[in-house]
């Protein structure tokens, strides 16, 4: 009897951890789930967006759409083939990078804009430090309606950008601190610096924000944040969720996900039952034996 | 106890693998809670950009000071609220500054120009505002130098040590580029005075005198206009003296006097399709006059322009769609021509189409508004290019154009109930004022989708469910409609179903039936007939030798209490083994025997429970036992082997 008991007992730890896992919310940046001031679900939930775990889910006609990819993990060429497809054929795609991997899309589409990768900093115009710049400078622009200024949060900037399709700048005062000191030093670019730029694909639309932070719940509210991205983002709006980096957390509700989806089958459930069956009834069987 | 040890160390590091994985959840991705972020000023950078600005005004930069104040934005600025009236106080002085001292500037250039062309009058004129100038710069200089001062008082505690080194250093530099703006107010009054001596020196030359008459008074675009007049100094003609003609301001002819000092031109007026030009005539001194004569200029004259004016009225719809043709009409009318005018229309600005009017003045044209014409209100503009071979002006008109797209209505037809494993049919029809073909549809339901057109308005779907754990309850339809005509928005439509999983449902009630047929044939007779026990009579009475093999035989001898009292604990013992179908194993204790068959035993669990008292206070107490007890043991024995009697017969 008191092995039955710790079986029953390992069995109740486990449903119980399980159940703890599932219903923990995410805390992964970006992450759609996540209520939390870094994830998006503020994000989600104000923009009635979708959110994408593959770009396969990618509707057939593009045109109306808004797809916001965060690239924090690697694309497969088969990937950059689905964005460039999707861009082409009307869609809008918004890329939001720091230091991700924006640059392959951009290679990919052939274009000479790259994010440059290294922090903007901005000692005068910030919200709090220099860490959280302000973007106060602006082009006419249908994006930048009713925009007067944003706020970035260790953001990065743009480099090789035709005048033309610069959209908003980081102010006079900032610098892009490649040496990672904190300090401008002779050599390091100054403001005013392009941080979002504005390109025409096919028959779609690519928009660059060298800042992913914006979308997160802590800075949406902040300044014209949402504004911009109400502007930025229309028609039926997907967040991608695919190339966001997964933490253990996420991979054990990844793993619970697919045994549910396991159990959900015909066959699992009929095995499930019989068992939950098998295990309640042994005691009466075993006495109905005995008594035999 | 080692499968024990083993079973928990499995369950702690399967928890603590959990746990890990709830805590790890930290980030390398570099952004911070903007809440929870520290504070930091910094006074440096613009410190050091206003002692830049000051800079740029002491070389008279004045354009690329007032670039850098524009940068300056003290809304925006992560300064303590002091600072950004003070930045904000010095911006506007500074802006003043440069703005005058940019006029005050471009007034001395004139004066300069003026005197060197002899223009003693309008110099005069000019010299007179720049010494205005001057002392408001004056004032403005002092004022800046007070707001630094106020600036550098109050910044003392808000400089963080690690920050006190690029300050000082800030403030040595703006108070240096103060210094050099006290040195440019002095060097625009000595500039000031060189030029006023310079005019008392031409104040001794003879002044000119030059009229102008234009005829006829009234002249068409194109066609020629006469203009004649004279120059003379202190009543004396000057003859062979070169005029300039300027018409609207711009130098347009040159005349040269004859030997009584009149001149004459002849023009064709050029298609300027104006009501009035204004001309006017100059004479500059030149070579050894200008040592002799002070300049001059004729009245302004003005010259009626005739030409047929030209009206244009436009037809043009209120709202328009991307990808769709849109008719825009019009009229022109004029006294002149009517017939081939060149019509252009323009979308904020840029060239939508080109078109000629018909012989009555009229034009249509179907215009295609490109596809990425974004939805909102636009500008149109319809111009009607002159004509001067008709002497016919030009005109233009505005309009406002709202370019929209439309949302197309669907109407579903789905089931409000299903029952699951069944496949799902959704019927629907699409209305949109606007042509609508080819539109997708897609019905998404349970993580499943598919895909269908639009054929005449009306679609079809069917979509096997997937088969869930969920026996029943609401799920959400979701159907898109993406329309593939620029004009068309896409929309979607949701609905709860109440889905009834039949098969699961099915499988949990015939897994309860299961379980209520076998309790129902288990549960023994006589707790069916009392509602005592579990146990039915037949199996009472069954040998069980095996039962009883455990417990120990008790001989007790004369005066043996302890005998006694363990002799019945067994004998009852046995009989409860039976009716409880418990085994008294070797290694239970009386109290775990006791507590595994008093669920069994009922109300007389009671009994058996004082009976196991009186054995373990036998067997472990150093109590001595009574008569009392012993007979006591007895009794429970008895009665308890009485009840296994009854029961097992």
């Amino acid at each position: 009897m008191t092995t039955r008991r710790l079986y029953l007992m390992v069995v109740l730890v486990a449903v119980m951890l399980a159940v703890l896992v599932w219903f923990y919310p995410s805390n992964s940046d970006f992450k759609g789930e996540n209520p939390s001031w870094n994830g998006a679900r503020d994000f989600l939930s104000d923009f009635q967006a979708l959110s994408l775990n593959s770009l396969d889910a990618l509707p057939a006609t593009s045109q109306g759409t808004t797809l916001i990819v965060v690239p924090y993990i690697e694309f497969t060429p088969a990937d950059l083939d689905k964005l460039e497809h999707y861009v082409n054929s009307g869609g809008k795609l918004v890329v939001l990078d720091d230091y991700g991997f924006g640059n392959a899309i951009l290679e990919h589409l052939e274009l000479e804009v790259r994010f440059t990768g290294s922090q903007l900093l901005d000692p005068l115009f910030d919200y709090k430090n220099k860490n959280l710049p302000k973007i106060i400078n602006f082009a006419p622009d249908p994006a930048t309606t009713e925009v007067e200024n944003l706020v970035f949060n260790h953001a990065t900037t743009l480099e090789n950008v035709p005048q033309d399709q610069v959209v908003a700048q980081s102010s006079y005062f900032s610098f892009l601190d490649e040496d990672q000191n904190g300090e401008w030093n002779e050599g390091e670019p100054k403001g005013p610096l392009p941080v979002i730029a504005d390109f025409k694909i096919g028959k779609g639309e690519l928009i660059l924000i060298s800042d992913p932070s914006i979308l997160i719940s802590s800075m949406l509210g902040m300044e014209d944040n949402q504004q911009f991205l109400e502007n930025v983002a229309q028609g039926q709006i997907f967040l991608d969720q695919s190339h966001l980096p997964e933490v253990p957390l996420d991979e054990a509700k990844v793993v619970l996900k697919i045994s549910r989806n396991v159990l959900a089958t015909i066959g699992a459930t009929l095995v499930l039952i019989v068992l939950i069956l098998a295990f309640t009834l042994k005691p009466i069987w075993y006495k109905g034996g005995q008594s035999d | 106890m080692k499968r024990l040890t083993l079973i928990l160390f499995t369950v702690m590091l399967t928890a603590s693998a959990f746990w890990g994985a709830v805590a790890s959840g930290i980030t390398q991705i570099p952004h911070e809670n903007p809440s929870t972020a520290e504070s930091h000023f910094n006074f440096a950078p613009p410190l050091f950009h206003y002692s830049e600005i000051f800079g740029q005004v002491a070389d008279k930069n004045y354009l690329e000071a007032r670039a850098l104040i524009q940068e300056l934005k003290p809304d925006y600025a992560h300064l303590p609220e002091e600072m950004i009236f003070i930045m904000a106080r010095y911006n506007d002085l500074t802006t003043d500054l440069t703005q005058r001292l940019d006029i005050l500037d471009g007034k001395l250039d004139e004066c300069e120009q003026l005197l060197s062309q002899n223009k003693l009058d309008e110099a005069s004129v000019k010299l007179g505002e720049t010494r205005g100038l001057v002392g408001e710069a004056a004032g403005l200089i002092e004022n800046i130098s007070m707001a630094t001062d106020e600036l550098l008082e109050l910044l003392p505690p808000f400089v963080s040590p690690q920050e006190a080194g690029a300050v000082n250093e800030a403030k040595a530099r703006l108070q240096k580029a103060l210094q050099r703006l006290s040195d440019l107010e002095a060097w625009y009054r000595d500039r000031l005075n060189a030029i006023e001596t310079e005019a008392k020196g031409k104040e001794d030359l003879s002044a000119t005198e030059l009229t102008l008459n234009i005829s006829p008074a009234q002249v068409w675009v194109g066609e020629q206009a006469a203009l004649s007049g004279t120059l003379k100094a202190g009543g004396i003609p000057l003859p062979n003296r070169n005029l300039s003609i300027s018409l609207e301001g711009g130098h347009f002819a040159t005349a040269t006097t004859t030997k009584n000092g009149s001149y004459e031109a002849s023009f064709a007026l050029p298609y300027w399709y104006t009501p009035e030009i204004e001309a006017q005539a100059f004479y500059l001194p030149q070579g050894d006059d200008k040592s002799s004569f002070l300049a001059s200029s004729s009245t302004m004259e003005k010259i009626a322009v005739l030409f047929y004016p030209t009206s244009l009225k436009i037809e043009t719809p209120e709202k328009a769609y991307p990808g769709l043709l849109t008719e825009i009409s019009g009229k022109v009318s004029s006294e002149g021509n009517i017939a081939g005018r060149n019509i252009n229309g323009l979308l904020d600005g840029e060239p939508l189409f080109e078109t000629t009017t018909d012989d009555n003045g009229s034009f249509q044209h179907q215009v295609l508004l490109a596809e990425e014409t974004w939805v909102g209100r636009h500008k149109l503009s319809i111009a009607v290019a002159p004509e001067d071979k008709s002497r016919s002006a030009g005109t233009s008109s505005d309009k406002a154009l709202t370019v929209l797209k439309v949302t197309p209505e669907l109407k579903v037809h789905a089931p409000t109930v299903i029952v699951m494993p069944q496949r799902i049919e959704v019927a629907g029809e699409v209305h949109s004022p606007l042509p609508l073909q080819g539109a997708a549809v897609t019905l998404e339901m349970a993580g499943v989708s598919t895909t269908t057109n639009v054929d005449e308005g009306e679609f079809e779907l069917d979509l096997d469910l997937p088969l869930k754990l969920n026996v029943v309850g609401f799920e959400e339809m979701k159907l898109n409609l993406a329309p593939s005509e620029p004009w068309q928005l896409p929309t979607e439509c949701k609905a709860s179903i109440f889905v009834i999983n039949s098969l699961y449902l099915g499988i949990v009630l015939a897994a309860l039936v299961l379980a209520g047929v076998l309790l129902t044939l288990r549960r023994p007779r006589i707790l069916r007939q009392r509602g005592l026990l579990s146990i039915s009579p037949e199996e009472l009475q069954a040998p069980d030798i095996a039962m009883e093999s455990y417990l120990p035989k008790i001989k007790p001898g004369a005066g043996d209490i302890k005998g006694v009292i363990l002799q019945a604990y067994y004998m009852a013992a046995a009989g409860v083994q039976r009716l409880a179908r418990v085994l008294f194993k070797p290694q239970m204790t009386l109290r775990e025997f006791l507590s595994q068959v008093t669920p069994t035993l009922g109300r007389f669990a009671e009994l058996f429970a004082k009976l196991t008292s009186l054995a373990e206070k036998a067997l472990y107490s150093r109590h001595i036992l009574g008569k009392d007890e012993a007979s006591l043991a007895q009794r429970l024995a008895a009665e308890l082997r009485r009840i296994w009697l009854i029961i097992s017969h």
